[in-house]
């Protein structure tokens, strides 16, 4: 597959960036990694004009701990390869490293940035085809038509939102920070996605990812990410799970944040699975609850990539590993 | 529009006009008769066209040849020297890790790249390195023990 024509804009700077997409509004895409937009302008799932190539804004390369406000930095055009490997990450957001370490492969992440993977496109088995394979068919509430293939009857875009590092960060109580012509705004990470197919997530056209921050991780806490996937390598996550949690210096769990990705069309913080954790001890029986709970609360609806039952359980599964594994983290995080 | 470019391939450098939307893999096949690199997925699941940038492997059929500018870029016709094939080009050779031949240009690459970070990898970041290398002959027993071996003997 070729791709379609294109003019390539190589800005030197975020604002030279952000000027050109608002000039060339609906004629204009970002192109970071390329690992995700390429793929889509193969199979004419996208087809912009220009390309805003933001390879050359080498300010967007970076990570950095500010002590002041506690704040780990990261540019958005950091590769996920160096967000894995980084020393700074690895100590103050290892979920985030676990995650980014498994996005994929190791080409793919030597390419792919972590802004790149925030903003990755909603996915579907009807929607990640060739523009061959979807002329068959009628057009999908995401490429513009009136119907969904997936969810029959269904009146909004189902597609999944399938990032790797999307819950992870969320668990982490993440923001990003988008820069446009009139300014920039932050976004805490858990109101980045819109939960509809279509839009994704909350970003405007002319908007540009600039940053991704995670805070500095409370005393006896301990966070964790774990994927699901066919296979142990390449694979988009069925489901991912982010768990980051904080003790009070003995077994009870203060704080706690759930967030589990690719089981819907945005991220999803299961808050009475959460709400179920504070205050008490680990048990079984509560594990057990809590894994219901956050089942019930996802409510994998969508038989995408797999069956709808498989996922309900894995949801369970996955979210009771995970805070077993955050709280033994935290625990061996104490001196 | 094409743009006039300078490519740094296998030590040599080509000047060449492109356009924009050609990938580094089309370049190297079509525009410099590299065919060692191969077009597999297209679309970056497969590492048939696994390539090194600046020393990290990379996939070119998810890059675009202009941004390959003023990088150095190896492929599998730059990994043997002077007629003499490099040890991990043998290790593949002697233990039988080549079978059709398609993933192995994006394997040695890998390989190469791996053993140039950590000379002695143990067998699960072997298995990490090319496990976005697929393979649909061998199994990967075979491809694995030749990298194995090459470690050992470092």
């Amino acid at each position: 597959m070729r791709l379609p024509r294109f003019e390539c804009f190589y800005p030197r700077s975020v604002d030279e960036a952000v000027s050109f997409l608002a000039a060339h509004k609906e004629e204009a895409r970002i192109i970071a990694g390329g690992t995700d937009i390429l793929v889509a302008m193969k199979q004419r799932r996208s087809t912009p004009r220009y390309l805003v190539n933001l390879k050359g804004v080498c300010d967007l390369n970076y990570i950095r701990y500010q002590e002041s406000d506690g704040l780990l930095r990261i540019g958005a055009l950091t590769t996920l390869d160096v967000v894995a490997r980084s020393c700074e990450v690895k100590e103050l957001a290892p979920a985030l490293a676990q995650a980014a370490g498994r996005v994929a492969s190791p080409h793919l992440r030597n390419s792919g940035t972590i802004g790149g993977n925030v903003c990755l496109d909603s996915r579907c088995w009807y929607y990640n085809q060739s523009q061959f394979w979807r002329s068959v068919r009628e057009k999908c509430f995401k490429t513009g038509g009136d119907r969904c293939y997936v969810v029959k009857g269904g009146k909004q875009c189902y597609s999944l939102v399938s990032a790797d590092t999307a819950p992870a960060l969320i668990a982490l109580g993440a923001e990003v920070e988008l820069a446009s012509t009139t300014g920039r705004r932050v976004v805490p990470l858990d109101r980045f996605y819109t939960g509809v197919g279509q839009t994704v997530n909350v970003m405007g056209k002319g908007e540009v990812l600039t940053e991704v921050r995670v805070p500095r991780p409370a005393v006896d806490s301990g966070a964790v990410y774990i994927k699901h996937a066919y296979r142990e390598s390449i694979d988009f996550p069925l489901v991912g799970v982010g768990v980051a949690l904080g003790l009070d210096g003995g077994n009870i769990i203060k704080d706690v944040r759930i967030c589990v990705g690719a089981a819907a069309p945005a991220p999803v913080r299961p808050l009475k699975a959460e709400s179920l954790l504070k205050g008490n001890e680990l048990s079984e029986l509560l594990l057990k609850e809590v894994g219901s709970s956050a089942s019930e609360e996802v409510r994998p609806i969508v038989n995408l990539f797999a069956p709808v039952p498989y996922k309900r359980h894995i949801v369970g599964v996955l979210v009771q590993r995970a805070i077993r594994q955050a709280f033994e983290v935290a625990k061996s995080g104490r001196a | 529009m094409k743009q006039i470019i300078e490519l740094n391939v296998n030590g040599e450098t080509y000047e060449l006009a492109i356009e924009p939307h050609r990938t580094l893999l089309e370049v190297l096949r079509e525009n410099l008769s590299l065919f060692g690199t191969k077009k597999g997925c297209d679309e970056g699941t497969c590492g048939s066209c696994t390539v090194l940038i600046d020393g990290k492997p990379v996939l070119s059929c998810l890059t675009l040849a202009l941004d390959a500018r003023d990088k150095a870029i190896t492929t599998i016709e730059g990994v043997a020297k002077d007629g003499v094939l490099d040890p991990v080009q043998k290790a593949f050779i002697d233990h039988g890790a080549i079978q059709c031949g398609f993933c192995t240009p994006g394997m040695i690459i890998t390989a190469k790249s791996l053993l140039e970070k950590n000379p002695k990898p143990t067998e699960r970041e072997i298995r990490e390195a090319i496990s976005g290398n697929l393979c649909r002959c061998t199994g990967y027993v075979k491809i694995i023990e030749a990298i194995k071996s090459v470690a050992e003997s470092a």
